[in-house]
């Protein structure tokens, strides 16, 4: 079944790579707005993927703790991450708005002046960012949860006989032995990341002026609501390319964690 | 003593973390759940109000959903395309795994590096040339474009592969030497022992199937055909301009209570999914 959609898949795109197809490529190689997408998509990656990992190694550090309910709290932790983007997408549009969102209203109340979340060039993109890292957290952090309970107990056990306590025995023990799970996670945000798509077109549709057009939602603009299949399917196998690149990059940077 | 102080300060702290944190993961969904109930006034209030007056509850946002959206049917389409994704999906995994860890066949290790290679093959490069294939075929607004181009996942392909390599060949021996043939050594040998995984594939693939989003809402024309979160999707657009909040918070409220109550039921089986699809 997969050979079969493969196979057609890639029938289909040969035909782009006529003539015709050749100078969408051309096109697209000088499209300004592909290369502020590409910008977009790292911009998002910068902000969203460290902060949601680190988020996420503290949580799933917390959750290993001695506590009462942890179940519960996993729980609810757990609700964003099952949760379909689309629904978590426009209960955030909602809550972010300008004037009557709640978001606005709670930091009113701290003295802060409502922010344009999603109606300025220059919130646009943290703004998605955000609310991914509220869905990323609680993910993250039952993955290390998971990583960390799996960590030989031995050497935690050795370590605080030698005297390592708090935070010297995180940083010098267990950050080095989650390594790999680090570094997988690393690697996969990124792809997760250059595939953006559904939160910001739900919740920008790329806008205002492109601030948070991702390349993905170009693609699809330009497929779907413009009917450029052949320059969409361009921007789909140079996208497709980026991906591979940057994780063989990021897989060879980090190869040795494995 | 100075100690005691300090353990009970760190375990204080813990606790206020967590709650803090379980209260912004939280929030979102209590204020979609009183915003589903709330007349249009309350919800606009200024300051909002973050408790719901049972007086001014209403049910009038669902009711509206009801009239506008064929929601039974969006639910039952939902239901249906997630029934045939993990049918599809666990059997022609099953199968496949199943060839590419136990058996001898000429081209094994270069259809396995395809299954690799697919796995990390990004969705927007098919969503076009997939979406014109449906056109020509004349399938958009079927079960099948919705079913058949993403039913197999080669992630499960790969994570059934690594749990058959772990069983010795021994059993499959035994059985073949009772007599059984490689149908039966699969479903009844191999299978039960790796049950586990195939729960992970089970959960995961109704998750994906009950939340996919961009291929169903590009297959997808008439509001009939159309899985719970495109018809949601549709609705909220088609209001884009000046949304009726009410209506809208009363679908989105709707569209995750499958997952939340399989997840409820299964919250064990449900992570350790996740955590296996994150871990590989």
């Amino acid at each position: 079944m997969a050979f079969w959609v493969s196979l057609n898949e890639w029938n289909m795109l040969e035909g782009t790579y006529t003539w015709v197809g050749f100078t969408r490529y051309l096109r697209l190689f000088r499209d300004p707005i592909f290369y502020q997408s590409l910008k977009n998509n790292f911009v998002y990656i910068g902000i969203q993927v460290p902060i949601s990992i680190f988020g996420g190694i503290l949580l799933g550090r917390l959750l290993n703790q001695k506590i009462r309910a942890r179940a519960v709290f996993r729980g609810i932790y757990f609700l964003p991450v099952i949760t379909s983007v689309v629904v978590l997408g426009i209960i955030w549009s909602w809550m972010y708005g300008t004037t009557r969102g709640v978001i606005n209203y709670l930091l009113s109340r701290i003295g802060i002046a409502p922010v344009p979340w999603l109606t300025s060039p220059k919130w646009s993109m943290p703004s998605v960012a955000i609310m991914k890292i509220w869905t990323d957290i609680p993910f993250y952090g039952v993955l290390f949860l998971a990583a960390i309970q799996s960590l030989p107990a031995e050497v935690l056990e050795a370590a605080k006989i030698e005297g390592a306590t708090g935070w010297d025995l995180f940083w010098r023990i267990e950050i080095p032995l989650l390594s790999p799970t680090i570094a997988f996670s690393i690697v996969m945000g990124t792809i997760w990341g250059l595939q953006l798509f559904t939160e910001p077109f739900l919740m920008t549709g790329g806008g205002p002026m492109n601030s948070s057009q991702t390349v993905t939602l170009y693609l699809y603009r330009e497929g779907f609501t413009w009917g450029r299949y052949t320059y969409a399917c361009a921007i789909g196998v140079v996208s497709a390319l980026i991906v591979f690149v940057v994780s063989y990059i990021q897989r060879r940077l980090t190869e040795r964690f494995y | 003593m100075e100690y005691h102080i300090k353990r009970h300060l760190n375990r204080f702290l813990i606790y206020l973390i967590l709650i803090v944190g379980a209260v912004l993961a939280f929030f979102p969904f209590y204020w979609m759940v009183i915003g589903s109930f709330k007349q249009e006034w309350d919800l606009f209030r200024w300051p909002p109000s973050f408790i719901l007056t049972p007086s001014a509850a209403t049910l009038k946002n669902y009711v509206t959903v009801f009239q506008r959206v064929p929601v039974g049917r969006m639910y039952f389409n939902s239901a249906f395309v997630a029934l045939g994704r993990i049918t599809l999906n666990l059997f022609i995994s099953l199968l496949t795994a199943y060839a590419l860890a136990k058996l001898r066949f000429p081209g094994k290790s270069i259809l396995f590096s395809l299954v690799l290679l697919f796995m990390m093959l990004p969705f927007q490069l098919l969503l076009v040339p997939l979406f014109l294939l449906m056109d020509q075929y004349g399938w958009l607004d079927t079960y099948q474009a919705l079913i058949l181009p993403v039913a197999v996942t080669p992630f499960s392909i790969f994570l059934l592969r690594q749990a058959f390599m772990s069983i010795p060949d021994d059993y499959i021996e035994a059985a073949k030497i009772d007599g059984a043939n490689q149908f039966y050594i699969l479903f009844r040998v191999v299978a039960p022992m790796v049950r586990p995984i195939i729960w992970t594939v089970v959960i995961i693939t109704f998750y994906w199937a009950w939340n996919d989003f961009i291929w169903p809402n590009v297959a997808v024309v008439h509001n009939e055909m159309a899985p719970v979160p495109v018809g949601l999707f549709r609705f909220f657009a088609n209001q884009q301009s000046s949304p009726r909040w009410g209506p809208i918070v009363a679908f989105t409220t709707l569209v995750p209570i499958p997952v939340i109550v399989l997840f409820t039921i299964a919250q064990r089986q449900f992570i350790e999914a996740m955590v296996n699809v994150g871990l590989k």
